[in-house]
């Protein structure tokens, strides 16, 4: 089926991400806005695992998330990808990240204005209902818009603002180069992330003192693991020699490969980490891979299959000039 | 950093290794305080023998450009952000040379000699 008018990639983005989940939060205010009155004072919030409420709060709680998720969670992803589509920037990445906003959007609504509903005309809040039902209709609203957003929009030819494929360095024959540098997170944010570190050790030792023993250990569970995500998708070895693209994580896991013959093209281009990949890390979208630990250049490799892989590392010029050159001649070698 | 061997040329190996890195530290894509490669993933990705490129980080300490320490691998020591101060006088000289048809041996060590003459 050929639409009638060519699909703007923009108006539908903006239909999908912006104006869809105002028009959704709208309605979920309308709904909860009704009922309201009729909530027990406190309301139940949060219900445990056994599905039993174990959480209590005011009433307006419920509208406040809707908007804030809801909404908050859209306009954070139009301000930093729209600027970038509206400049030309195309890519599954972006129309990706337009039906993850509606998606979430949708869930946020439901979820909120279901909870509201089913704790009309309760006395108590200890009496309200379990959660499954309505958790359950919040994820397949989520889902049902999230994956209707995606086949809203056009299909996207990748298209990465300034970049271009680099010209690649002169290499003498049966010399053997190497490039290698560290991948790291902006200075600012490793003072952050060291900050908070220490505020959950402190947490940690003072709930330690105060015999809170599970607290603690709690505490403890959730900075190995903060630690462990940090040295496993934080700091990146990357190097280009003859056998391609290399990115090793500090920790020699995990490990990503581009071999020589699976280079179409390398280049610079700069990266948003929000707007293209929805946060930082080792991210995976749809047409993309991205080490991206900051907003910067970034090595920017395209596979044979259209794949790309961005990684924000310093000095992604010369990567790019060597990978283009090692690539040019190893299919010359093999021509031979 | 970026390091290029030719294996066909005159200059042994571990002089070009470490002459690519004060090359680097020339140009400041090597600062003080940076890591260099592990000498292994070094050897390994140029294919030659651990100890060359050992040899090369040993030179580059001798003339105190990098520090050694176990467990932590070479490290650029403040020299080698010095290093780059020296950038636009050494391509100034290197193009003046070039444009007298100088060999670079001979500048080389007419550069030396001057260091020595210098230091007396």
């Amino acid at each position: 089926m050929t639409p009638l008018v060519p699909a703007s990639v923009v108006a539908r983005f903006v239909v999908v991400a912006l104006a869809t989940p105002a028009v959704l939060t709208a309605a979920a205010l309308g709904l909860q806005g009704m009922w309201l009155g009729d909530l027990p004072d406190p309301a139940a919030t949060h219900w445990g695992t056994s599905g039993t409420p174990d959480g209590f709060g005011p009433a307006w709680t419920f509208p406040a998330v809707t908007v804030g998720l809801g909404l908050g969670v859209p306009l954070l992803v139009a301000i930093t990808t729209l600027p970038m589509l509206r400049r030309g920037a195309r890519g599954a990445t972006f129309r990706f990240m337009g039906a993850f906003a509606l998606g979430m959007s949708a869930f946020m609504a439901t979820l909120n204005t279901g909870l509201v509903g089913m704790q009309r005309g309760l006395a108590s809040a200890t009496d309200a209902p379990g959660v499954a039902p309505t958790m359950l209709a919040a994820f397949g609203a989520g889902a049902l818009l999230g994956v209707g957003g995606w086949f809203l929009q056009p299909r996207q030819q990748a298209k990465v603002l300034g970049w271009e494929p680099s010209a690649g360095m002169e290499l003498a024959t049966g010399e053997r180069v190497v490039w290698m540098r560290t991948a790291s997170m902006a200075r600012w944010t490793v003072i952050l992330a060291s900050a908070i570190g220490a505020g959950i050790v402190g947490a940690a030792i003072a709930a330690l003192i105060a015999g809170e023993l599970a607290a603690a250990w709690l505490l403890v569970g959730a900075l190995v693991v903060a630690a462990l995500s940090a040295a496993m998708a934080g700091v990146f070895h990357v190097r280009v020699d003859d056998e391609g693209l290399t990115a090793v994580a500090a920790l020699g896991f995990p490990r990503l490969r581009v071999p020589l013959d699976d280079v179409a093209d390398a280049g610079v281009a700069p990266v948003n980490g929000f707007a293209e990949f929805g946060g930082y890390g080792l991210r995976s979208r749809p047409g993309a891979t991205g080490i991206v630990l900051r907003n910067s250049d970034a090595l920017q490799v395209t596979r044979r299959s259209g794949r790309r892989l961005v990684i924000t590392v310093d000095d992604a010029q010369t990567a790019a000039a060597l990978l283009t050159a090692l690539a040019a001649r190893a299919a010359t070698r093999k021509e031979a | 950093m970026l390091v290029r061997i030719d294996p066909s040329s005159d200059v042994p190996i571990f002089e070009q290794v470490a002459g690519s890195i004060r090359a680097d530290m020339v140009t400041g894509h090597i600062r003080p305080g940076d890591k260099l490669a592990s000498a292994r993933q070094l050897a390994a990705s140029l294919q030659v023998n651990l100890h060359t490129v050992l040899r090369a980080y040993q030179l580059l300490r001798d003339e105190g450009l990098v520090d050694m320490r176990r467990g932590r691998g070479a490290v650029a020591t403040p020299a080698a952000g010095t290093l780059s101060h020296l950038r636009s006088e050494i391509l100034e000289l290197a193009h003046k040379a070039l444009a007298l048809g100088m060999p670079p041996d001979a500048l080389a060590a007419l550069v030396r000699d001057s260091l020595r003459d210098g230091a007396d």
